[in-house]
C-alpha cells in the first residue's frame, strides 16, 4: 500500500513540485498519474522510488515512512520495486542483457538464474532477439522496452513507470499496458505516470490528476456499457 | 506479448542463491573483472594513471637503492674506529714494535698491530689493480705501518694528533674518520629516503584518489542507475577498490621492474668500467622484500584511495531529502 499524506515538494531553487498531497494506492491497484507538463507526475514517482525526498509531509509504503528509512533500508526499498525511467537511463557501453540483468545482479541473484530471467522477460517485451545490441542499435521504443524489461526482471512487487509509452507506437504502447494489467492481475501495484489520455481512457484504471503540483481529482473511469 | 504469470506474481522476491561463500566469490569476480574492464575500455587513461604511480614509487626506490650500496660500501660501521700510522722509511719494524708497545702502555684498551713491509706488499698484491706487484718490486719500497684501534673515537682522534707529532712517523690515516665521513652520507641519504617514502605514500594515495574520482566521473550514469535500482554502497563500490588495487599493483610492479632493468644497465656498464682497470665492482639490487613491500602497500593505498574518493561521491549519492522549509 502506498500512502500519501500531507506530502510536500519544494526544490532548491523554490519551484514547487508538489503542494498538499494525499491519496492511498492500495496493493495490487494499477493507478494512472497524469497531468500537464511541469504538474509533478515525475516528482510523485520519483518520492515513491526515494530518488527525492519529500519536503514536508509523509510517503509510507507497505507501513515504512520512505523519509525516514536509513541508507541500507532505503537501498532495500529500491530493490522492492521496478522503475522505468522516462529517460530511459539505460547504460550505453553495455548490452541489452547487462542493462536488463543489472537489477539481478544488484540483488545477488546466480547468473544461471539471471541468465533465464532476462532471456524471459526481453522475450516478454520482444526484444529476445537483440540481447547482445548495445541500447544505441536500438530505436527510442525498443530502448524504452529495455527499461520496462529492466523493471520487470526482480519481479518487483510495485512497479512505478514514468512515461512508460512515451515513445512507443499506439500498438506497442496498449501491448505495454496489457502487459501492466497482466501484472497488476497477478498480485503486483502499477502506478503510471501518463500524459497520454487516450491511452488511460482504454485501459479505464483509477486515475489521479495533477496541475500546478496539486492534486485536482481523483478518479476511476467508468467501464465501457 | 504476454506474461509469464508464475514469473511474474509479484511478491518481493529477492533472491541469492548458492551460498554465502559462493555469493561473496561470485560479487567480487564481478568486481574484480568489472574493474579490469574498466580499465581496458580506457587503455591509454588507465596507462598514464599507471605510470604516474610507477614514478611515484620509482624515487624512493632508487634513494633505497643507493642507501643500500652505500651500506654494503662503508662495510659495518658500528664496530670499527681504527687508523692506520704510516712511519717513516727509515723505521724498521723493531722501531715499530717498541712504538706501539710505548702507545699500547700509555692508552689502556689500544690495540696496536704492527704490519710490516712484507706484510704490507701482499696486502697490496691483493687489492684490485695491483696483482702481481710483489713479483715484479725488487726493493720492497712500503713503510713499516702501526694498525691502531680504540672503542672511544672521540679519544682515539686525540691520540692521532698527538701521533702526528711523534718524529718516527710519516703520516696518519684515519680510517674512522673516512668511515664516519661515509657513515653521514649514508645516514643523510637515509633521511633522503624517509622523505621520498614519505612522498611516495603521499603521492600514490593522492594518485588513487583522483585515479578513482576520473573512474567515477566516467561511469556516474552506472553508479546513479546503479543506486536508483538499489544497489548497496558495497556493490557500487567494490569495482572501484579493485580498479584502485589494480592499478596500484600494476603501478608498483612497473616501479620495480624499472628499477630492477636500471640497476642491471648501471652494473653492467660499472662492471665493465672496472674491467678496465683490472678489477671488479659489485652493486647490490634492491632488496626483495622492500619491493614485495612497496607492491603490497601500492594495493593498500590503490585501495584506500578509491575507498576515501567513494565514501565522498556515495554520500552525495545518497542526499535525496531538501529540507527547505
Amino acid at each position: 500500500m502506498i500512502e500519501f499524506d500531507g506530502v510536500h515538494k519544494r526544490y532548491a531553487g523554490g519551484q514547487n513540485g508538489l503542494l498538499d498531497i494525499n491519496f492511498v494506492i492500495q496493493r495490487g491497484e494499477m493507478v494512472f498519474v497524469t497531468g500537464h507538463s511541469g504538474a509533478g507526475k515525475s516528482t510523485l514517482i520519483k518520492l515513491i522510488a526515494l530518488i527525492e525526498g519529500t519536503t514536508r509531509g509523509q510517503v509510507r509504503v507497505d507501513g515504512k515512512v520512505l523519509g525516514s528509512l536509513r541508507r541500507s533500508a532505503a537501498q532495500q526499498h529500491r530493490r522492492t520495486l521496478g522503475m522505468v525511467f522516462q529517460d530511459y537511463r539505460l547504460l550505453h557501453h553495455q548490452s541489452i542483457f547487462d542493462n536488463v540483468a543489472l537489477p539481478l545482479r544488484i540483488a545477488g541473484w546466480t547468473q544461471a538464474d539471471i541468465d533465464k530471467r532476462v532471456r524471459a522477460v526481453l522475450d516478454l517485451v520482444g526484444l529476445g532477439a537483440r540481447s547482445f545490441d548495445t541500447p544505441l542499435m536500438l530505436s527510442g521504443g525498443e530502448q524504452q522496452r529495455v527499461g520496462i524489461a529492466r523493471a520487470l526482471a526482480p519481479r518487483p512487487a510495485l512497479i512505478i513507470a514514468d512515461e512508460p509509452t512515451g515513445n512507443l507506437d499506439p500498438k506497442l504502447a496498449t501491448d505495454i499496458m496489457q502487459l501492466f494489467i497482466s501484472l497488476m492481475q497477478a498480485g503486483t501495484t502499477v502506478v503510471v505516470a501518463s500524459h497520454d489520455l487516450h491511452l488511460i481512457q482504454r485501459v479505464k484504471k483509477r486515475v489521479l490528476v495533477l496541475d500546478k503540483g496539486r492534486l485536482i481529482d481523483d478518479f476511476r473511469p467508468e467501464p465501457a456499457a | 506479448m504476454s506474461t509469464d504469470t508464475e514469473a511474474d506474481r509479484g511478491a518481493v522476491r529477492i533472491r541469492a542463491g548458492g551460498s554465502f561463500w559462493q555469493n561473496l566469490t561470485q560479487r567480487h569476480k564481478d568486481a574484480a573483472g568489472k574493474a579490469w574492464g574498466r580499465l581496458r575500455q580506457a587503455p591509454l587513461s588507465a596507462a598514464f594513471g599507471v605510470l604516474l604511480i610507477a614514478f611515484a614509487w620509482l624515487l624512493p626506490l632508487l634513494v633505497h637503492w643507493l642507501e643500500r650500496n652505500l651500506a654494503a660500501a662503508a662495510g659495518d660501521l658500528a664496530g670499527s674506529h681504527g687508523a692506520h700510522v704510516f712511519l717513516k722509511v727509515d723505521q724498521d719494524e723493531a722501531a715499530a714494535t717498541a712504538l706501539a708497545e710505548r702507545w699500547r702502555a700509555a692508552e689502556p684498551g689500544l690495540e696496536a698491530r704492527v704490519i710490516s713491509r712484507d706484510e704490507g706488499l701482499r696486502e697490496l698484491a691483493e687489492l684490485p689493480g695491483f696483482r702481481g706487484i710483489d713479483a715484479v718490486v725488487g726493493d720492497n719500497p712500503l713503510p713499516v705501518v702501526v694498525s691502531a684501534d680504540l672503542a672511544d673515537p672521540a679519544r682515539l682522534d686525540a691520540l692521532l694528533d698527538a701521533w702526528r707529532q711523534d718524529p718516527a712517523v710519516d703520516f696518519v690515516q684515519s680510517d674512522a674518520r673516512l668511515k664516519r665521513k661515509l657513515r653521514h652520507v649514508q645516514e643523510f641519504v637515509a633521511a633522503a629516503a624517509w622523505v621520498a617514502w614519505g612522498l611516495a605514500l603521499a603521492g600514490a594515495l593522492l594518485i588513487s584518489i583522483h585515479l578513482s574520482r576520473l573512474a567515477v566521473n566516467a561511469d556516474r550514469d552506472e553508479i546513479s542507475v546503479s543506486f536508483w535500482l538499489g544497489a548497496d554502497d558495497a556493490h557500487i563500490r567494490r569495482p572501484l577498490l579493485y580498479g584502485g588495487m589494480l592499478q596500484g599493483f600494476i603501478g608498483a610492479s612497473l616501479a620495480a621492474i624499472l628499477v630492477l632493468a636500471l640497476v642491471a644497465a648501471t652494473h653492467r656498464a660499472l662492471v665493465e668500467f672496472s674491467q678496465q682497470f683490472a678489477s671488479r665492482i659489485e652493486l647490490l639490487g634492491p632488496d626483495p622484500r622492500t619491493l614485495l613491500a612497496v607492491v603490497v602497500a601500492a594495493v593498500v593505498l590503490g585501495w584506500l584511495g578509491a575507498f576515501v574518493c567513494t565514501s565522498i561521491d556515495l554520500g552525495q549519492l545518497g542526499q535525496t531529502r531538501e529540507d527547505i522549509e
